[in-house]
């Protein structure tokens, strides 16, 4: 409204600029522009009150206006309360409108909830069985599993019993092997030990087969020569002591009996000493030699002196005189040193 | 590095040995084992050492020395063909003896060495003995003592728990006894007692007297008077003394002993197994007393003892084996040859000390005793089914032993030979093997009691071979078993017998989970403490044989196993 107000004034003072530019035309003499002036004065005077009536017209005008103004100002105003009014009343029939919608709806969505509410009790218990199903399934799996490991820790242990077992077999086996070549040679060398074994207790027999010899020996050189004396009692005693049946008293006191005898008993003591040979033979085969002792130098390898005699003329110290027991040798090794009796010289001066 | 060997650097014997493949053994010279401990001098100056030096000690006295041993640590000193020798010096040429045997086996130089002394040793003669070994040309590694030495051969040092051992040593010329101390692979002599001069050379010489008695008894003329017969006798005597280790009778025969009047004289004698032990019985009723003795200065009783080991050749003797067994209370150990021990126990050490692997000696060993149903005569009565023993467990094989037995009654003619294996004293508690029913007998004279002699032979093969002989008419009965046979030695049958009850009482279940469960407590970190506690109650459950317990406990143990190795 003031804006229309304004611009109805700027108008006006418009109007009444241009009102004066119209009489400003230049004059053709003082006078006349005195007279002009004049006129000018005059009538600018009239246009004055012209202007101010024309003022006051405006003013009743404007006062019109302004009355006419309040009174659409008001109408407006009304207008506006009205519609005022009647957006109150389609905003409260929306209102209605909505409610009424809401109210319905809310019908609506409670039956909804309900069987919503339904399905999900139903889903819920369905939802609870396969819980259930699932922890049962859980705990068969757990079961399993323990059984698995019970399992898998039995069948570890038996496989590595059985690798155990079957490395062990494999370890007998290749010591089997190197054994087997072990005992071949073993077996070879135990032979040829049993062998000499045998031997070894066949040595005291020979021995006694010895003594017998020796001793038999003795006794024939002993024996008194037949011709001097008659030795019937000696002759007697000799052949009961090998077990001879005494012959006739009569033949024995013969001398050339005697001789007889001996020379019987020579032939015996040589047959025995065959006897003697040939088992020494059997010794040889298995590489057994007796020790030479009589007449050898002493040597500590081979020989145990057991007695000593002064070494008398001829004979040199550390030489043997006499043989205990016979000893035997076998390859490089002495199976059983030879006992003997050695020459010794006595203070370093010979004694008899 | 160059191995070290053992040297039983003995009285009478030197033996040397090394470990191989960790088992020890005896390296031979030759054909002997043992190599005699003399030192010796040919007239032309040649150095001789062992059998060579003892062959000529008859004849050159003066140039030969034996048992050297006895004088180690002592001022004394020898001479030998215008030179003085130390004791040392003379022990040092045998054990340069006992080098050069070792480099012939081993086929290598050997400079370094274990060597034995007996535990009565003084310092001295300890030190001595070390000289000795450097003068040879070894370093010596240790001086260890002769009893622990055989503590060792057995393997006693590494059964792990303390051990209180005897070790009664009987040899040819000596005798010991040492208690010793075993702890974690420590071994300690607490005591030692002995007779510096007794031994088999001893018990030889009283039966070759009996012999000459009898002999001499029967003909008028003493054998000991004949140089060789003398030489024979001995020889007999020491034969019929082996021989009655095994044998009731022993048949002494020497033909041509000597002569009389020109006539020839034999020996021909039996010998019964009491008749020796009535001649030695009081030295060796004298070894307990030393025995007692040792008991005493190490504060302990028979009782107190675990072990018993038998060392030297004479322990061989069946009344050693009953007078010591008896007056200690426990069975002598006699596996390993007790000539041996010593030397293979100096070799143990010796493997010890040069960080060598070590087995046990396998021996091949009757694992229970072996005899027949007798009646004992007891308090003027017969106590029946009582269990003879003839060959005692643990003895090597292959072995051959045998015993005489009488029957209860003149006039009986027949027995029930049952034969029994086992430790039992009642006869029938013990395992039956087998029965004979033996009749006819004859008694050697009219009136007497019939004797049978009952031989027991137990081959490698396991096989027992009974037989049994009546003396009055000769007749003979043979029997053959199949016992069974152990090739275990004493630690290892200690072990298995363990190993045995554990199995018997865990089924193979609880076993396995147990070894897993083992091998997770290895391995893992975290959470084993449950676990731990779980296996070890498990264990006690199975050791004490609580079945239900067992089971839950398994059951427990699968979860945690599970849950630790998910």
């Amino acid at each position: 409204m003031r804006k229309w107000i304004q611009w109805l004034w700027s108008s006006l003072q418009r109007l009444a600029a241009g009102g004066r530019q119209k009489d400003a035309v230049p004059p053709p003499a003082v006078a006349a522009w005195e007279l002009r002036l004049l006129a000018l004065q005059q009538e600018i005077s009239a246009g004055t009150e012209r202007a101010a009536s024309r003022l006051d017209d405006l003013q009743r005008i404007l006062t019109t206006v302004a009355e006419h103004q309040g009174q659409a100002d008001a109408q407006a105003q009304a207008a506006h309360a009205d519609l005022l009014t009647r957006l109150d009343a389609a905003q409260a029939a929306l209102d209605r409108a909505t409610q009424a919608h809401a109210e319905a709806t809310r019908a609506t969505l409670g039956e909804l909830q309900s069987d919503l509410a339904g399905a999900m009790h139903d889903l819920r218990t369905v939802l609870t069985g396969l819980q259930e199903n699932v922890d049962g399934l859980d705990r068969q799996l757990g079961r399993a599993g323990r059984e698995q490991l019970k399992a898998n820790t039995l069948f570890e242990s038996q496989q590595q019993q059985t690798q155990a077992a079957l490395d062990q077999l494999r370890d007998l086996d290749a010591r089997r092997e190197a054994e087997l070549v072990e005992l071949r040679s073993q077996l070879r060398r135990e032979q040829a030990a049993a062998r000499l074994k045998v031997v070894e207790r066949l040595l005291p027999v020979l021995d006694g087969l010895n003594e017998a010899r020796t001793s038999g020996q003795r006794l024939v050189e002993r024996a008194p020569e037949p011709q001097p004396t008659p030795p019937t009692t000696f002759g007697a005693r000799l052949a009961q002591a090998f077990g001879l049946r005494p012959r006739p008293a009569a033949l024995a006191t013969d001398a050339s009996d005697i001789a007889q005898l001996k020379s019987a008993l020579d032939a015996w003591l040589r047959g025995l000493a065959f006897v003697e040979e040939r088992l020494l033979e059997v010794l040889a085969t298995e590489g057994v030699y007796p020790i030479p002792t009589q007449g050898e130098l002493f040597d500590p390898h081979q020989h145990v002196a057991v007695d000593t005699l002064p070494a008398t003329d001829g004979i040199l110290p550390g030489t043997i005189v006499a043989e205990f027991r016979r000893g035997y040798t076998v390859g490089e090794h002495v199976l059983r040193p030879a006992e003997v009796v050695v020459a010794k010289e006595i203070g370093g001066i010979e004694e008899t | 590095m160059n191995e070290i060997v053992g040297i039983d650097l003995g009285t009478t014997f030197s033996a040397v040995a090394r470990v191989r493949h960790g088992v020890p053994q005896i390296l031979p010279n030759g054909r002997e084992r043992i190599v005699p401990s003399v030192v010796g001098f040919s007239p032309e100056g040649k150095l001789l050492v062992g059998t060579p030096a003892r062959n000529q000690y008859v004849l050159y006295p003066e140039l030969t020395v034996r048992s050297i041993k006895r004088k180690m640590g002592t001022d004394e000193t020898v001479v030998l063909r215008d030179r003085t020798y130390t004791p040392p010096e003379i022990s040092a040429i045998i054990l340069r003896e006992m080098k050069r045997i070792a480099e012939i086996g081993l086929e290598r130089a050997v400079d370094r060495a274990v060597i034995t002394v007996p535990a009565y040793f003084s310092d001295a003669a300890r030190q001595a003995t070390k000289d000795a070994g450097e003068i040879a040309g070894f370093t010596v590694e240790r001086i260890i003592n002769e009893p622990t030495a055989a503590a060792l051969a057995y393997g006693l040092d590494r059964v792990g728990e303390r051990q209180m051992v005897a070790v009664y040593d009987l040899g040819g010329g000596t005798f010991d006894v040492s208690i010793i101390e075993l702890d974690q692979g420590v071994v300690e002599v607490r005591a030692s007692h002995g007779n510096t001069h007794l031994g088999g050379d001893d018990f030889d010489e009283l039966l070759a007297s009996y012999l000459a008695e009898q002999f001499s008894a029967e003909h008028g003329i003493d054998p000991r008077e004949d140089r060789r017969a003398l030489a024979r006798l001995l020889r007999a005597a020491e034969q019929a003394k082996i021989e009655l280790s095994s044998r009731p009778f022993a048949r002494v025969r020497e033909e041509y002993l000597l002569e009389k009047d020109g006539r020839p004289l034999h020996l021909d004698l039996e010998v019964a197994r009491n008749q020796l032990e009535e001649l030695i019985r009081t030295l060796l009723v004298g070894t307990m007393d030393s025995l007692d003795q040792a008991l005493k200065d190490a504060g302990l009783h028979g009782r107190d003892l675990d072990k018993l080991l038998f060392v030297g050749g004479s322990t061989r003797i069946p009344l050693v084996w009953e007078l010591v067994a008896n007056h200690v209370g426990l069975e002598p150990h006699t596996e390993i040859n007790p000539d041996e021990a010593v030397a293979l126990g100096a070799a143990v050490q010796g493997a010890i000390i040069a960080g060598e692997p070590l087995d046990a000696i396998l021996v091949d060993l009757t694992p229970h005793s072996l005899g027949i149903e007798v009646a004992e005569y007891k308090f003027g009565q017969f106590i029946p089914d009582r269990y003879s023993v003839i060959i005692h467990r643990n003895t090597t094989i292959p072995t051959s032993k045998s015993e005489v037995y009488s029957t209860l009654h003149p006039a009986q003619t027949a027995i029930k030979l049952k034969v029994y294996q086992g430790e039992e004293p009642v006869a029938s508690r013990n395992t039956l093997l087998g029965d004979y029913f033996f009749e006819h007998l004859k008694p050697e004279a009219p009136g007497q009691l019939a004797r049978i002699t009952v031989q027991f032979d137990f081959d490698i093969n396991g096989i027992l071979h009974v037989t049994a002989v009546d003396r009055g008419s000769g007749r003979k009965a043979e029997m053959t078993f199949s016992a069974p046979h152990e090739r275990l030695s004493p630690a290892q049958i200690e072990e298995a017998r363990i190993r045995v009850k554990t199995l018997e009482a865990a089924p193979a279940e609880v076993a396995a989970l147990l070894a897993r469960a083992r091998r997770t407590l290895d391995s893992e970190r975290e959470g084993l403490d449950r676990l731990q506690s779980v296996v070890a109650e498990l264990e006690d459950a199975v050791r004490e044989g609580r079945t239900e317990a067992q089971e839950l406990l398994a059951d427990e143990l699968i979860d945690l196993l599970y849950e630790l190795e998910e």
